[in-house]
C-alpha cells in the first residue's frame, strides 16, 4: 500500500540543515493498521505530509497505493488526495465557517457537486460517530471529543484507500482519547482501510497491528507486547 | 520704450519665445494683428520675480493703449501710500479725485477678492483630496489592526509576562509613528510628483472660469509640506489608535485568541451600524441648519461617508448571508466557504470592503453629480443659443471676453446676405456695493426673452421692465450669493456715479459661478460711455445654412479683424469642451480614491491569507487542487467587490445629492437637475468587483503556491 524507497528530507534552520531521514526505506501492507512512534520533533509528521504529499522528499521514492506520488504535479497530488487519503489531525482542523455536516461532506463537494444520497451517507456516518444532532451545528460549539469524531468521519467518508492520523488523542484527554481511538480504530478495520497513525504514546501504538519507531531518520519496527 | 510700439519681457520669456533684443514680432491682440519690438530684457532677481514676470510684456501706457484699443483709458492706478496721517490725507485727497466710475481699494481687498473668485474651486479640490485620506485612515486602522492581531501572541505573552499596557501601547504608537512616517514622506515625494501633472490641469481650469495665470510648475511651500506631515502622521496616529488600545488593553489571554477578536467585532457590528446611522442623521441634520456654510456642508457631508462607512460591516453580514444559497449553488462548497469566509474574517474584510465602498460611492456621487451638471447644462444650451452664428474676438478666458469687436466690422456682418436678425453684448466689470460685479449688455435680437428660464420673476413682466423701465435681470449664482430678488434694487458705479437699477427677473445661467447683471444696451449706453460690443449673435434667414452662414462671415470679416466666428452647433460643442475640461480634474481625483481603496483591499486580503494559511492547508490537505485555491480567492474579492459596488450605489445616490442640491448650491448657487444614469451604476459594480478580483490575484497566487506542509508544521 505504501513504499518509501530512499527517501531524504532535510530542514533549513538558519545557516544549518537539519536532516530529519535519510535514505529512509518502509513498506506498509493494505488493510494494516501502522503506528509509528518517536520522540518529539524526530520527523513523525513530516513523514506523514511526504506520504499525503503535502510535502516533497529532497531525494527518494514514495508509493501509495501503487501510484508514484513523488513523480506528480501539486495539482496531481491535490486530485490524488483528494481520492485516497484521509486525514486525522491532533488539532482537528475543523473548517471553523463550516456546519458539521459541511465539514464532512468538504472532501466529496472539492470533487463534485453533492447529490441527496450524499447527505444521506454523511448522516449515517455522523450517526455511526454520534453526532447525528450535531449535523447543523458549527465546530465552536462541540466539544474537543466531537470535533475530532467529526475529523475522524471526515477522514473515512470519501471511502479512501489510506488513512494518516496525526497525533489523533493528543489534544485530548485520556477518558475522551481513549473513546476517540476506539472509534478509529473500530471504524478503520470494519472497512479494511490502511492507517499510519502517530503517537508519543505506547499504550496508542500497542492496539495497532505493526508498531515502528522513527529513530535518527530510520524506521525501526518495535515490539510492543514485550516491552509492556 | 518712449517709442511707440515697444515692449520689454523677462530674459527666460524672451529665451523661451526665441526672441532677440531688437526684433520685432507681430502679436494677436483680441483678433487685431500688431507689431511690437523688444527693446529690453528684464533679468528677474529672484524666483518671485521671474514667475512674476513669465508671459508678461511690458509697455509704456501709451503703447499699451494703443495696442489694446483703449486710447485715454487706465484699468489700474497703484499707489504707493505713506503709513499716518499724511498717507490718510493723500488717500482722501485721490479718492476725491477719481471719477464715479473707478473706485480705490487696498491691496489686501483686491487680493482677497482675487482669493474669493476660486474659494470655492479651492475648497472642493481640497475636499476631495480629504476624501482620499479618510480612505487612507480606513486602511490605516485596517493595516494596525492586522499589524497587532498579527502579534497578538507576542502582546498576550508579554502581558502574561506583567508588561504594562501603558508600555504595550507606547511601544505600539510608537512604531505606527515610524510607519506613518515613512508613508508620509513617500505621499509627500509621490504628492509633488503629482502636482507636477495637476497643476496644469487646475490651471486649465482657473484660466477658463476665472482669470488668466500661468503656471509652468508647481511650487511647494514648506508650510504645504508641513501641513502634508501633519496629516499624514496625524490620521495614521488617528487611525490607529483603536486597534493599539484594543489590542494592548484586552485581557492578557484574550489578546492571544483571534476567535475571540472576530466574535468581537461581530457583536460590535450592529452597534457601529446604530452609530453609522446616528452620524448620517446628524449629517443630515446639519444641512437643515439656516446657513450657506460650504465648510459645513463638507463636514455634513463627511459624516454621512464615514456613517456609510461604519454601516458596512453589518450590511456585508447581512449580504453574505443573502448571497451564499446563491454562491453555494453557483460555486458549490467554494461559493459557501468564500461567503462564510468574508463573514468569519469580518475584521478584516469589513474595513476593505468599507473602504472600497467609499471610493466607489465617490466615485457614482462625483459622476452622477456630473452628468446632472452636464445634461443641466446642455439643455440650458440648446434653450440660450437660440441665434445660428456667434462671432467674437479670441479671448484667453473662455467663459469672460474682454476683447471687443471692431465697429465697423460689427455694422458689416449685421448687414451679410442671409441675416435676418442680430443681437450683440457687451461683457464689462463695474463696481458695486457687494464689490465688482459682471455686467453685460445685451440688444436683443426679438422683441421678448428669449432662451432665458426664469427661477423668480415673471418673463413678460421682465422683459417689459428690462426693455422700458431700465430694469436689470440678475443669474442664478448672482442673486444666490448676494442674497437677492425680484423687486429689490441693486445699486451699480456707472459713469454717471452710483445708480440703483431694479432686478426684474433671476434667470437661470450657467456661464460662471461669480454670476451677472443683465441689462440692456440702451440702459448701459445711458449710464456708461463705453460703445464696444464683444459678441455678436446672427440668426440666419430661412433656407439659408448655418455652415454657409459661417462661411459668408468669415468671408465678410476677412482682413478686418482676426475673429471667432462659430455656428450654434460649433459654439456648444466649445461650451462642452471647456465644461468637460473643468471636471478633468475631479476624475484624477476620483481614480486616485478608487486607487487608495484597491491598495486597501488588497492588503486586507494579504492578511487573510497569512490569517488563513492553516485554514487553506487543511483544505489542501483534503484534496484542494491549487486552482481552487484560486477559484476560492475569486469567488471571495468577487463577493465582497460586489457587496462594495452594490452598497455604493445608494451611498453614491446619496452623495450626490449632496453635492447637487447643497454643496454646489453653496459652492456656486446653480440649480442642478438630477440625472440617474444606469450606466453608471453598472460601471461602479463592475469597477467595484474589478478592483477587488485584481487585488485578490496576488494573495490566491501566493496562498495557491504556499506547500500545504508548511502552514500544517506551524501547529
Amino acid at each position: 500500500m505504501v513504499r518509501l524507497l530512499g527517501v531524504s528530507k532535510a530542514f533549513q534552520e538558519g545557516q544549518n540543515s537539519r536532516v530529519i531521514f535519510n535514505q529512509l526505506d518502509g513498506t506498509f501492507g493494505e488493510g494494516e493498521i501502522v503506528a509509528l512512534l518517536g520522540r518529539s520533533g524526530c520527523g513523525k509528521s513530516t513523514l506523514l505530509n511526504l506520504i499525503a504529499g503535502l510535502d516533497a522528499p529532497d531525494k527518494g521514492k514514495i508509493f501509495v497505493d501503487g501510484n508514484e506520488i513523488t513523480g506528480m504535479t501539486d495539482e496531481q497530488r491535490s486530485l490524488f488526495r483528494r481520492h485516497a487519503i484521509g486525514f486525522v489531525f491532533q488539532f482537528f482542523n475543523l473548517i471553523p465557517t463550516l456546519k458539521v455536516e459541511e465539514n464532512l461532506l468538504l472532501p466529496i463537494e472539492l470533487k463534485r457537486r453533492i447529490g441527496p444520497e450524499d447527505h444521506r451517507a454523511a448522516l449515517t456516518l455522523l450517526g455511526e460517530v454520534g453526532l447525528e444532532d450535531r449535523a447543523e451545528s458549527f465546530p465552536d460549539v462541540l466539544s474537543g471529543g466531537e470535533q475530532q469524531r467529526v475529523a475522524i468521519a471526515r477522514a473515512l467518508v470519501h471511502d479512501p484507500a489510506l488513512i494518516l492520523a496525526d497525533e489523533p488523542t493528543g489534544n485530548l484527554d485520556l477518558e475522551t482519547g481513549r473513546q476517540v481511538l476506539e472509534l478509529l480504530f473500530r471504524m478503520t478495520r470494519q472497512r479494511r482501510r490502511t492507517m499510519l497513525l502517530v503517537t508519543h504514546s505506547p499504550e496508542v501504538a500497542a492496539v495497532a497491528d505493526r508498531v515502528f519507531s522513527l529513530r535518527d531518520g530510520h524506521l525501526e519496527p518495535r515490539e510492543l507486547a514485550d516491552e509492556t | 520704450m518712449t517709442e511707440p510700439a515697444t515692449v520689454v519681457t523677462s530674459a527666460p520669456t524672451a529665451a523661451r519665445l526665441d526672441w532677440k533684443l531688437g526684433e520685432t514680432r507681430l502679436v494677436d491682440v483680441g483678433g487685431l494683428t500688431r507689431e511690437v519690438k523688444l527693446v529690453a530684457l528684464l533679468e528677474p532677481d529672484d524666483e518671485l520675480s521671474r514667475r512674476a514676470l513669465d508671459q508678461l510684456l511690458v509697455s509704456d501706457i501709451a503703447t499699451a493703449q494703443e495696442l489694446l484699443g483703449r486710447l485715454g483709458r487706465l484699468s489700474r492706478i497703484d499707489l504707493l501710500v505713506a503709513e499716518g496721517e499724511s498717507g490718510d490725507a493723500l488717500l482722501e485727497r485721490a479718492r476725491a479725485a477719481i471719477p464715479d466710475s473707478a473706485m480705490l481699494e487696498s491691496t489686501a481687498a483686491r487680493q482677497r477678492s482675487t482669493v474669493q473668485m476660486t474659494r470655492a474651486f479651492e475648497l472642493n479640490l481640497t475636499a476631495l483630496s480629504l476624501l482620499a485620506l479618510v480612505v487612507g485612515m480606513f486602511l490605516v486602522y485596517n493595516t494596525v489592526n492586522f499589524s497587532v492581531l498579527q502579534r497578538r501572541e507576542w502582546i498576550g505573552t508579554l502581558r502574561l509576562l506583567g508588561v504594562g499596557r501603558r508600555v504595550l501601547l507606547r511601544t505600539v504608537l510608537g512604531e505606527v509613528l515610524l510607519i506613518g512616517l515613512a508613508g508620509t514622506v513617500i505621499g509627500l515625494i509621490g504628492g509633488t510628483l503629482l502636482a507636477g501633472g495637476l497643476v496644469r490641469l487646475v490651471t486649465q481650469t482657473i484660466n477658463d472660469l476665472y482669470f488668466v495665470l500661468t503656471v509652468r510648475e508647481a511650487s511647494l511651500s514648506p508650510w504645504s509640506l508641513l501641513k502634508g506631515l501633519i496629516l499624514g502622521v496625524g490620521a495614521t496616529l488617528l487611525a490607529s489608535l483603536a486597534p493599539a488600545i484594543e489590542a494592548t488593553h484586552a485581557p492578557a489571554r484574550e489578546a492571544v485568541l483571534r476567535s475571540i477578536v472576530e466574535s468581537r467585532k461581530h457583536r460590535a457590528a450592529p452597534r457601529a451600524a446604530a452609530a453609522g446611522a446616528a452620524l448620517c442623521v446628524l449629517g443630515g441634520l446639519l444641512l437643515l441648519l439656516p446657513s450657506q456654510s460650504l465648510v459645513l456642508a463638507f463636514v455634513s457631508v463627511f459624516a454621512v461617508i464615514i456613517g456609510c462607512g461604519l454601516l458596512t460591516p453589518l450590511v456585508t453580514m447581512l449580504s453574505m448571508a443573502a448571497l451564499r444559497p446563491a454562491a453555494s449553488a453557483s460555486f458549490g462548497i467554494l461559493g459557501s466557504l468564500a461567503a462564510r469566509g468574508v463573514v468569519a474574517s469580518l475584521s478584516r474584510t469589513g474595513i476593505a470592503i468599507a473602504a472600497l465602498t467609499i471610493a466607489i460611492s465617490v466615485t457614482v456621487g462625483i459622476g452622477v453629480m456630473v452628468d446632472s451638471f452636464r445634461q443641466t447644462v446642455v439643455e440650458w444650451l440648446d434653450m440660450t443659443l437660440q441665434a445660428d452664428v456667434y462671432v467674437s474676438p479670441p479671448a484667453v478666458i473662455a467663459t469672460r471676453n474682454d476683447q471687443t469687436l471692431d465697429p465697423v466690422l460689427v455694422e458689416r456682418l449685421k448687414d451679410t446676405p442671409g441675416v435676418s436678425a442680430s443681437a450683440t453684448v457687451r461683457g464689462v466689470d463695474v463696481v458695486s456695493a457687494f464689490g465688482s460685479l459682471r455686467l453685460v449688455a445685451l440688444r436683443p435680437s426679438g422683441d421678448r426673452f428669449d432662451g432665458y428660464e426664469f427661477k423668480s420673476g415673471q418673463r413678460e413682466r421682465a422683459w417689459l421692465a428690462f426693455r422700458n423701465e431700465g430694469a436689470v435681470i440678475v443669474s442664478e449664482p448672482l442673486a444666490y450669493r448676494l442674497d437677492l430678488d425680484v423687486g429689490e434694487a441693486l445699486v451699480l458705479r456707472t459713469d454717471r456715479g452710483d445708480r440703483p437699477f431694479e432686478i426684474a427677473g433671476v434667470f437661470y445661467d450657467y456661464v460662471s459661478d461669480r454670476g451677472m447683471v443683465m441689462m440692456h444696451r440702451e440702459q448701459y449706453e445711458r449710464f456708461w460711455d463705453d460703445r464696444s460690443i464683444h459678441g455678436l449673435a446672427l440668426t440666419a434667414s430661412s433656407g439659408v445654412e448655418p455652415d454657409d452662414l459661417v462661411r459668408r462671415v468669415r468671408e465678410r470679416a476677412a482682413g478686418m479683424q482676426h475673429v471667432l466666428v462659430r455656428s450654434n452647433r460649433a459654439l456648444r460643442e466649445a461650451s462642452l469642451e471647456v465644461f468637460d475640461r473643468t471636471f478633468t480634474i475631479t476624475a484624477v481625483l476620483r481614480l486616485l480614491a478608487v486607487l487608495v481603496a484597491f491598495v486597501g483591499v488588497l492588503s486586507a486580503l494579504m492578511a487573510l491569507q497569512l490569517e488563513r494559511g492553516r485554514e487553506l492547508a487543511v483544505l489542501r490537505a483534503n484534496g484542494m487542487t491549487p486552482k481552487q485555491v484560486w477559484k476560492l480567492v475569486t469567488c471571495q474579492t468577487g463577493l465582497m467587490g460586489l457587496v462594495a459596488g452594490l452598497l455604493s450605489l445608494p451611498v453614491g445616490v446619496l452623495l450626490a445629492s449632496l453635492m447637487i442640491f447643497v454643496i454646489n448650491r453653496r459652492s456656486f448657487g446653480w440649480t442642478l437637475q438630477m440625472v440617474l444614469p444606469p450606466a453608471l451604476f453598472g460601471q461602479a459594480v463592475l469597477v467595484a468587483v474589478g478592483a477587488a478580483v485584481i487585488a485578490g490575484l496576488y494573495p490566491a497566487w501566493k496562498m495557491a503556491r504556499t506547500p500545504p506542509a508548511r502552514a500544517l508544521r506551524r501547529d
